[in-house]
C-alpha cells in the first residue's frame, strides 16, 4: 500500500521537472484562464511564473519547504505569505497556498486502510481510506484516494473533521511522458459550490530538466 | 373660599411649608437636570452609535450583510450617489467599500482590512483619530492610513511604502503600492490591528470593482433617531424611490442593527426609574407634612365638623393645601432646574473614562463636550408627576381629617 501511495504522490514529480501549465478557473462570479511555467525540484522546491493573462504576467510564486513568496512585477515587490493566509486561494483558484506547501507524503502523514481492490466487484482501482496520524500537519479529516492498477491515481475525495466532503480532485488524460504514465489534467471541484472548478492542464512536461543554479532563490523569483 | 383657607393654613407654619416645598423643588430641579444630562448623553450616544456607525439608512447588496462577500456590491455607484445626494431627505451620504488584502512593509507582511472611503465626506470623523501624520487627501493619490497596531506589525511609519495584494473581483491578483500618510488610533482592537483606510477610487481600482461600493450609509435630517422614527422612515422611502429594489436592499438602522436599538431603548427607561424613586421620596415628605398639619389641627378640624362642615369639604381642603404646596415646589423646581439646564446646555459636560481618556464606543469617540438636551415633554411630565405625588400623598391625611369624630377631636389638646 505504501508503494501505491508513494507512486501516486510522485506521479507528476520528477527529480527536476519543467512544465508549461494552463489553469482554468470557473467560479460563480468569474471564469478565467491562465498560462504559467513551472519548475520543480523534488517536493520541496517549486517556482511558478505566470505568462498569461497580460495583467498578471510576471507574477511568480516561489515555494521552498514550508514557505511561499509571491513576486509582484507591477510594484516590484516580493511578499512572503504569512501563516494566517496559507488557507487563502492561490491565484484566484480553488487551490490554496497550503496545497502548494503541504505536499505531504501520504504514506508518512496518514494511516491507510484498503477498502477496495482492482477486480473486486468490477472495480478497476485500489481504494484507500486515509486518516491523518495524530501529529501530521494536514488539514483534512479523511481522504479517500482511488489508484489504478497502473499506480496512477484517478480520484481523491477530501473530507473535513466532521466527515463532510469538502472537495474532489480527479486526475485525467493519462499519457506516457519519458516512459512514465502521467495524468496531464487535474480537476479540483469544491463540494459546496456547485458548478465551480479549477482545471490544470499540462501543456508540456519535461522530467529531468536541466535547471540553472539558483532557480529557487528570491533573486530568481524576480527574473 | 376653600382655596383662601388652604393658602392661609399653609402659611401658619411658614418654615415647615418652605422646607417641604424647598425639598420638593430641589428634587424636581435635580430630576430636570438629570433628564437634561441623560438626554444629552443619550443624544451623544445615539449620534455615536447610530449616526456615526450604522447611519440612519443603509443601502447595500441583499446578501452583503450576511456574507461580507467582496463581489456583492451596489453598482452604478456614482450615478446613484448623485441622485441620493440631491434628495432633501438625505442630510449626508457616505459611500463605503472594503476588502481583505495582504499588506507588506519593507520586510514584514500582515493581513489587513482595507476600507475605501471618500476622505472629503469622512474627514470630520476620521481625522481626529489620527495620532501620527495626517488623514487621506481628498483626491485619490495611492495614500494609506493604518491602524496603529497594523503599522506596528508592518514596521512602517509615515512616508513608508506598503504593498497591498488581494484577489480582485475578476479573479486576478490585484496589487498596488501605497504611501503611508498617517496612523490612527481607532478605539477598537480589531480596527487598530488590521484596519487600513484608502481612497475609495484607489480601492475600486485594486479590487477591480469599477464604480461599485459595498454600501451607502445615509443620514436623515433626524437629530435623534428613535426606532421607527418617522423622519428616518421618510428618508427610507425616498432612498427606496431613487435606488429601487433591483439588486439592492435599503434598510433602517434598527433593522441593520437590532442590538443597537435594544441598547438605546434600555438607557431611555432608566430616566423614568430615577424619576419614580426621587418623587417617591418627595411624596413621603408631603405625606409627613400633611399628616403633621392634620394632627396639629385635630381640635380645630373637630370644631369645623361640629359646626356642620361636611367631610368631603375637609378632604378637599387638605388636598388643596397639598396641591398648593406642590405648585410652589414646581415653581421653585422650574426656577432652579432652569439654572441647571442653562449650565448643562451651554457649558456642557465631558464624558471621560477613569483614566481621563475620551470615551468611545465601536471605534467612534464621543465629542469632547457633551451638551445637555432639554425636552419640554420631560419638564411637563416632571411637573405633572410632582403635583400628582403631592396630592396623592395627601389623600390619607385628608381622609383622616374627614373621619374625625367631632366630640373626641374637640377634647384633643
Amino acid at each position: 500500500m505504501e508503494e501505491l501511495l508513494d507512486a501516486a504522490d510522485d506521479v507528476q514529480r520528477g527529480s527536476r521537472s519543467h512544465a508549461t501549465v494552463s489553469m482554468h478557473v470557473k467560479t460563480a462570479s468569474y471564469e478565467r484562464g491562465m498560462k504559467m511555467e513551472s519548475w520543480a525540484e523534488g517536493a520541496d522546491k517549486t517556482l511558478i511564473r505566470i505568462l498569461e493573462p497580460a495583467k498578471d504576467a510576471g507574477v511568480a510564486t516561489l515555494k521552498v519547504d514550508d514557505n511561499i513568496w509571491n513576486y509582484l512585477p507591477k510594484v516590484d515587490r516580493t511578499l512572503k505569505i504569512p501563516a494566517g493566509m496559507m488557507g487563502g486561494s492561490w491565484m484566484g483558484s480553488h487551490f490554496t497556498n497550503d496545497d502548494l506547501v503541504k505536499e505531504s507524503r501520504m504514506a508518512e502523514d496518514y494511516t491507510g486502510t484498503i477498502t477496495g481492490r482492482p477486480g473486486q466487484a468490477g472495480a478497476t482501482s485500489w481504494v484507500i481510506e486515509l486518516v491523518p496520524k495524530p501529529d501530521a500537519p494536514v488539514v483534512w479529516g479523511k481522504v479517500e484516494i482511488h489508484i489504478g492498477a497502473d499506480r496512477v491515481p484517478s480520484l481523491a475525495r477530501y473530507y473535513d473533521e466532521k466527515g463532510v466532503l469538502v472537495r474532489t480532485l480527479t486526475w485525467e488524460d493519462v499519457r506516457v511522458v519519458a516512459g512514465r504514465k502521467v495524468p496531464m489534467r487535474m480537476v479540483l471541484t469544491p463540494a459546496d459550490k456547485p458548478g465551480e472548478y479549477t482545471r490544470i492542464t499540462y501543456e508540456s512536461l519535461d522530467f529531468d530538466a536541466q535547471l540553472p543554479e539558483g532557480t529557487f532563490t528570491l533573486q530568481a523569483l524576480k527574473r | 373660599m376653600l382655596t383662601a383657607m388652604a393658602w392661609r393654613n399653609l402659611w401658619r407654619h411658614r418654615r415647615r411649608t418652605l422646607i417641604t416645598a424647598g425639598a420638593l423643588a430641589v428634587s424636581m430641579a435635580f430630576v430636570l437636570a438629570l433628564f437634561t444630562y441623560m438626554d444629552g448623553t443619550y443624544r451623544a450616544m445615539s449620534t455615536v452609535m447610530v449616526d456615526q456607525t450604522i447611519g440612519h439608512v443603509q443601502v447595500h447588496h441583499p446578501g452583503f450583510q450576511a456574507t461580507r462577500s467582496l463581489r456583492l456590491t451596489v453598482a452604478d455607484a456614482s450615478a446613484r450617489r448623485a441622485a441620493l445626494d440631491a434628495l432633501p431627505e438625505v442630510r449626508e451620504l457616505v459611500p463605503r467599500l472594503e476588502g481583505y488584502a495582504l499588506l507588506g512593509g519593507a520586510d514584514r507582511t500582515s493581513g489587513g482590512l482595507l476600507l475605501g472611503v471618500d476622505p472629503a465626506v469622512e474627514r470630520a470623523q476620521l481625522e481626529r483619530r489620527v495620532v501620527k501624520g495626517r488623514f487621506l487627501a481628498d483626491a485619490p493619490a495611492r495614500e494609506i492610513v493604518l491602524g496603529q497596531g497594523l503599522a506596528r506589525s508592518l514596521a512602517v511609519g509615515e512616508g513608508d511604502e506598503v504593498v497591498a495584494v488581494t484577489q480582485a473581483a475578476d479573479g486576478s491578483l490585484g496589487n498596488d503600492l501605497y504611501r503611508v500618510v498617517g496612523v490612527v488610533a481607532s478605539g477598537t482592537v480589531a480596527q487598530d490591528r488590521s484596519g487600513a483606510w484608502v481612497h475609495l477610487a484607489d480601492l475600486q481600482e485594486l479590487l477591480v470593482l469599477p464604480d461599485q461600493v459595498h454600501s451607502f450609509v445615509v443620514l436623515s435630517p433626524s437629530l435623534e433617531p428613535r426606532v421607527d422614527d418617522p423622519v428616518v422612515n421618510q428618508t427610507l422611502a425616498a432612498v427606496r424611490g431613487v435606488v429601487g429594489s433591483e439588486g439592492v436592499d435599503v434598510v433602517s438602522w434598527w433593522e441593520a442593527s437590532p442590538q443597537t436599538a435594544k441598547l438605546l431603548g434600555i438607557s431611555d427607561g432608566s430616566a423614568w426609574i430615577v424619576l419614580c424613586v426621587v418623587f417617591g421620596v418627595a411624596g413621603l415628605g408631603v405625606l409627613n407634612t400633611m399628616l403633621m398639619s392634620v394632627f396639629e389641627r385635630t381640635r380645630e378640624l373637630g370644631v369645623m365638623k361640629a359646626l356642620g362642615t361636611r367631610p368631603a369639604v375637609l378632604v378637599r381642603l387638605v388636598l388643596i393645601e397639598a396641591l398648593i404646596l406642590g405648585l410652589l415646589s414646581v415653581a421653585g423646581g422650574l426656577a432652579l432646574g432652569g439654572l441647571f439646564d442653562l449650565y448643562l446646555t451651554t457649558k456642557g459636560f465631558a464624558l471621560t473614562t477613569g483614566d481621563g481618556d475620551r470615551l468611545s464606543t465601536g471605534g467612534v469617540f464621543f465629542d469632547d463636550v457633551i451638551r445637555g438636551v432639554v425636552k419640554p415633554e420631560r419638564i411637563v411630565a416632571a411637573a405633572v408627576f410632582l403635583l400628582g405625588v403631592a396630592v396623592l400623598s395627601a389623600v390619607w391625611p385628608a381622609v383622616r381629617a374627614a373621619r374625625l369624630d367631632p366630640v373626641d377631636a374637640m377634647q384633643d389638646r
